[in-house]
């Protein structure tokens, strides 16, 4: 029984992979909110309160998400941004995905949800995020921060931050 | 004190009557200056990621839609938590209203946080127009075009406006040095215009201003790499150092987002 309903949970988290949620909220790619064993309670820090920028250039973060997608073979469309906003909890682990999409003038815009897909599955590779941070007086404290591909064409041509 | 004093009043006074509401005369600059002073520091009090931030702004706007910094202010937690399309909304109203004092501004936030070079150059040609030979964020314009032509792969530009950074800066004063970014972007820029004389002489001047810059020992090692000369290692050991040590740009928003070429460990590590 209980193989049983872990199989269950395995299979519809594989189905929900990458499915948009559209909350008032706004639009998420996940609505979990995950915090480890250990961290610190959820208050809202963002990741330049902690000097946790992500540790690698966007030069190379560009070059390496590139490559990811020309692996999925797909021929991509449209300009402007998809950006991607986040907690990362002390562990590292990444939930509660919010995604935000615009055409190159900040217009709300809405690239063709594969390639959004294949965005977010490459934001799960990013996992050297600073862990075990500590704010004055708390330890292990989780953060909010976010990936932003600016894409031309249907190429990424820059990650920010 | 005093003229806080008599804005304090005549806001408290505001809800008592509607023709007292009418007193406020939102063209005059001096009620601007005043309210944007009050309810700056009501603001600041709260920092811009607290709830508040957004509803005083939104107070000062109800009262005086007319005052662009309180849509510029308005922006600021959304441009750093990536919503660009509220921020820039904000932006562009703040600019329609005083483009003379935010149009370059959005230059920048076009150039450093969305990397939207052709809007940047755009804003810096309106601006410089508006406001000739000023600076914005601690740098020309001409700075922000050389990057912004420099993420384009417009080199030749790209040199042209680092070049034309420095006249400025030099021209402010001969005892002024020159910012260290500007001669690390030129050394940059030549670097891979395959000039290697001129960006050899630009990066090592770059680290007589500063020499624990890792992205100026990191391009000078590579530069010596591309050359044969053996100093290279020495330079990709100065640029990890320095970079362990904590050494950085020193640009005031490289916290929130990376500079172009600015490097990471895994880069000096590579080599």
């Amino acid at each position: 029984m209980k193989v049983v309903f872990r199989l269950y949970l395995l299979l519809s988290s594989i189905s929900l992979f990458g499915q948009n949620y559209i909350t008032p909220k706004g639009e998420f790619m996940d609505t979990t909110r995950v915090y480890s064993p250990g961290c610190a309670p959820p208050y809202q820090i963002f990741y330049y309160q902690v000097k946790a920028k992500y540790p690698v250039s966007s030069a190379l973060l560009l070059a390496e998400s590139r490559n990811f997608i020309k692996s999925k073979e797909r021929i991509n469309s449209g300009s402007g941004y998809v950006t991607f906003r986040f907690i990362i909890d002390c562990e590292g682990i990444m939930s509660r995905v919010l995604v935000q999409q615009t055409d190159e003038n900040y217009k709300p815009f809405h690239f063709e949800k594969e390639f959004v897909n294949d965005l977010y599955s490459y934001l799960k590779t990013m996992r050297l995020w600073k862990t075990h941070l500590r704010v004055e007086n708390l330890n292990n404290i989780n953060y909010v921060a976010f990936v932003s591909f600016k894409i031309k064409n249907g190429e990424i041509i820059n990650i920010i931050p | 004190m005093g003229k806080l004093l008599i804005l304090f009043l005549s806001i408290l006074l505001i809800p008592t009557s509607s023709r007292s509401q009418q007193k406020i005369d939102c063209s005059s600059k001096f009620a601007q200056d005043s309210l944007l002073e009050v309810y700056s520091a009501k603001a600041w009090k709260f920092g811009y990621n607290h709830p508040d931030w957004e509803a005083n702004w939104d107070s000062l706007i109800s009262i005086c839609p007319n005052i662009a910094d309180a849509y510029q202010e308005k922006a600021i937690p959304y441009l750093k938590s990536g919503d660009y399309a509220k921020a820039f909304e904000l932006e562009d109203k703040a600019v329609e209203l005083d483009p003379k004092r935010w149009i370059a501004y959005r230059g920048f936030l076009h150039c450093i946080f969305t990397k939207n070079c052709e809007k940047a150059l755009t804003d810096f040609q309106l601006a410089e127009q508006l406001v000739p030979n000023a600076s914005v964020m601690d740098h020309t314009y001409s700075f922000f075009c050389g990057l912004a032509y420099l993420e384009t792969g417009a080199l030749e530009e790209a040199e042209k406006m680092f070049l034309k950074d420095i006249e400025q800066q030099k021209s402010r004063g001969k005892d002024n040095d020159i910012h260290f970014n500007s001669l690390l972007y030129l050394g940059i820029v030549q670097f891979e215009k395959r000039d290697y004389i001129e960006a050899e002489r630009n990066l090592k001047e770059c680290l007589i201003y500063y020499s624990q810059l890792p992205e100026a020992n990191y391009f000078l090692g590579q530069l010596f790499k591309a050359i044969g000369n053996p100093d290279s290692d020495l330079h990709f050991k100065f640029a990890k150092q320095y970079f362990n040590q904590g050494y950085s740009m020193n640009e005031d928003n490289e916290v929130y987002v990376n500079y172009l070429r600015q490097i990471s460990l895994v880069e000096i590590e590579r080599q």
